[in-house]
């Protein structure tokens, strides 16, 4: 609506003179542009066609880490699956990046409305919020390891001044180690998706919220019957990259816990890794890889539908 | 002016966050000055105590040998993040901006196929990565892995310069070319000093996955005087055996120079990722 109200803008008719130095320019740059594709081309190749392929024929082989593949067809696959180790770290994978994501996303959104609706300081907001993003996450990670730890940690703590329980074992015990885990995947995640969520929501024409407020829509009506829908394609696409980014969620997991205690925290990267790398297994975690590599496909390819279909309605 | 019922919560869900978000990073600063007792008996005050910054130092040389302190893991960063740098916008930025000369559609096609490169997980690449350094003799080396950080950097550079340069004004370029600039000194002398702060943006956000990320290292770097202080930091706590005061030095020197990167330059950066943030 508000863009047919808007001045169209007519774009002068180009002279002659002016396109023809533009094939010039064209023309003058294509030598160049073959040249400098060609290593960009090459590194993207070397590391990360053909690792990614590399990967996908060493999950159909043995290898103990050294001498010579052995071909094994689909015995690592088989291993994996029949051993029920993969299943639970499958399972794990989906609830860290599932729960984590949609917590993200909500508050994300929640702290974008409020900032865009009071401009005041949203410079301030924009650039602190984003400081988990930035930090190492191995350093986050030994902060909250330590904010978790049973005694001393100032979550118990908090947690006893407010009269709950506080003798929670948090990280020590794996019926508990993903409370924190999931709590600190979300801590580092909105910067990001707050960025982007303030992004769409301030692209949100002005008159559409006038008109609205004219119509006496309250501010809650505001938000979930025009500020969300319209803005529910960028919503979706940054839920698909969460989801993306916390399956991967390496670096912060297992800096927190290793995968355990036991298993019990081992996203499918981390399994990878420590069948990989502690136990020699390289067959197996590369089948890993390529499972995971096909969940996160898939994650992807529904998630740029979704916000397609939304875009359309 | 009557203050609604949203109003409120909203005032405290940003009080509330912003206080999650900064106190962490004030304790852990303030922490770094503070000895055992005081970290233990009075973890929130903020004053009442005679900052021994001393910490620092005694943080700067720990580490689990004398080859292996938290000043060379602090170097083993740098040269990775700086090789990192240098490979992403050194292929990225003549990438980008030779290719928007070309049709739209073949833009838009080479794109696409650049992109393609961010959908392959990084476990799915770790270890062929492990394998071929292995046998080429390159494992336990910062220098090369500081290249294959670089290399995953390409797709979200290439795109992000390559959108700035299509909107890059066309009228100057051909006064470049009437002038007799050719087209690497047009880039060079012309449209580079104007590019800055999209240089900038791009190379941060490379710059805070070369510096945080260990994914890669802990692989690619095992013997522990290579290693980066992303993984350095791992076994840090062991390192300093309960000493709390040069541990969270530590951390707070492992975190302040991408931090302060960050706050300097965030103008640029906030604005590449509401721009280009969805490719990644």
């Amino acid at each position: 609506m508000a863009n047919l109200i808007s001045r169209p803008r007519v774009r002068p008719a180009s002279p002659s003179k002016l396109g023809s130095s533009k094939i010039g320019l064209a023309a003058a740059n294509k030598k160049w542009a073959i040249l400098s594709l060609l290593p960009v081309f090459g590194m993207l190749f070397l590391f990360l066609a053909l690792p990614a392929l590399n990967s996908i024929w060493l999950s159909f082989n043995k290898w103990p880490g050294i001498g010579p593949l052995e071909y094994v067809g689909t015995a690592n696959y088989v291993s994996l699956f029949q051993g029920g180790q993969l299943a639970d770290s499958i399972r794990i994978t989906l609830l860290y990046s599932i729960v984590a994501s949609f917590f993200i996303v909500a508050i994300a959104l929640l702290l974008s409305v409020a900032v865009s609706s009071n401009l005041k300081g949203s410079k301030f907001f924009r650039v602190v919020w984003f400081f988990p993003g930035v930090a190492p996450p191995s350093a986050v990670a030994i902060f909250w390891s330590l904010g978790f730890q049973p005694e001393f940690g100032v979550v118990n703590a908090i947690l006893g001044r407010l009269g709950l329980p506080s003798d929670n074992q948090w990280l020590a015990q794996s019926s508990t180690v993903m409370f924190p885990v999931i709590f600190v995947g979300i801590w580092v995640g909105v910067g990001f998706s707050f960025l982007i969520l303030l992004g769409a929501v301030e692209g949100v024409d002005v008159s559409v919220k006038e008109a609205a407020t004219i119509d006496g829509a309250s501010q809650r009506q505001q938000l979930f019957q025009i500020i969300i829908p319209l803005i529910a394609p960028v919503m979706f696409t940054v839920l698909t990259l969460q989801l993306i980014f916390n399956f991967n969620g390496f670096n912060l997991v297992y800096a927190m816990t290793e995968g355990g205690p036991g298993r019990s925290s081992e996203i499918l990267p981390i399994f990878t890794y420590v069948e990989a790398f502690r136990y020699g297994r390289f067959g197996p975690a590369s089948a890993a890889a390529v499972i995971a590599g096909i969940f996160l496909a898939a994650i992807g390819w529904v998630g740029i539908r979704l916000s397609r279909s939304r875009q359309l309605d | 002016m009557k203050i609604s019922f949203g109003r409120i919560i909203v005032y405290i869900a940003v009080t509330l966050w912003t206080l999650l978000v900064l106190l962490p990073f004030i304790s852990v600063s303030v922490f770094g000055l503070k000895s055992n007792t005081a970290i233990f008996s009075n973890p929130l005050g903020l004053f009442d105590f005679v900052p021994i910054w001393e910490n620092y130092v005694i943080a700067w040389n720990a580490g689990p040998s004398s080859d292996a302190t938290i000043g060379v893991f602090f170097v083993n960063s740098g040269i990775i993040a700086i090789t990192a740098l240098v490979v992403s916008l050194g292929l990225s930025i003549p990438g980008g901006y030779f290719t928007s000369f070309l049709t739209r559609k073949w833009n838009q096609r080479i794109l696409l196929f650049v992109i393609v490169g961010t959908v392959v997980p990084i476990i799915m690449l770790v270890i062929p990565y492990f394998r071929a350094f292995n046998s080429l003799g390159l494992l336990n080396n910062p220098w090369a892995t500081g290249v294959v950080y670089g290399a995953l950097n390409i797709p979200t550079a290439f795109l992000l310069m390559n959108r700035f340069f299509i909107d890059f004004p066309r009228e100057m370029l051909e006064a470049g070319l009437i002038d007799g600039l050719g087209p690497i000194r047009t880039l060079t002398k012309l449209v580079l000093p104007l590019s800055k702060g999209q240089i900038v943006a791009v190379g941060i956000l490379n710059l805070v996955f070369a510096w945080t990320d260990y994914q890669i290292s802990i692989v690619l770097l095992t013997s522990r005087e290579s290693q980066p202080i992303s993984v350095g930091l791992l076994s840090f706590i062991g390192d300093f055996s309960a000493d709390y005061g040069p541990m969270f030095a530590g951390l707070t020197l492992a975190s302040v120079p991408i931090l302060i990167i960050y706050i300097i330059f965030s103008r640029y950066v906030t604005k590449g990722i509401a721009l280009g943030g969805i490719s990644k």
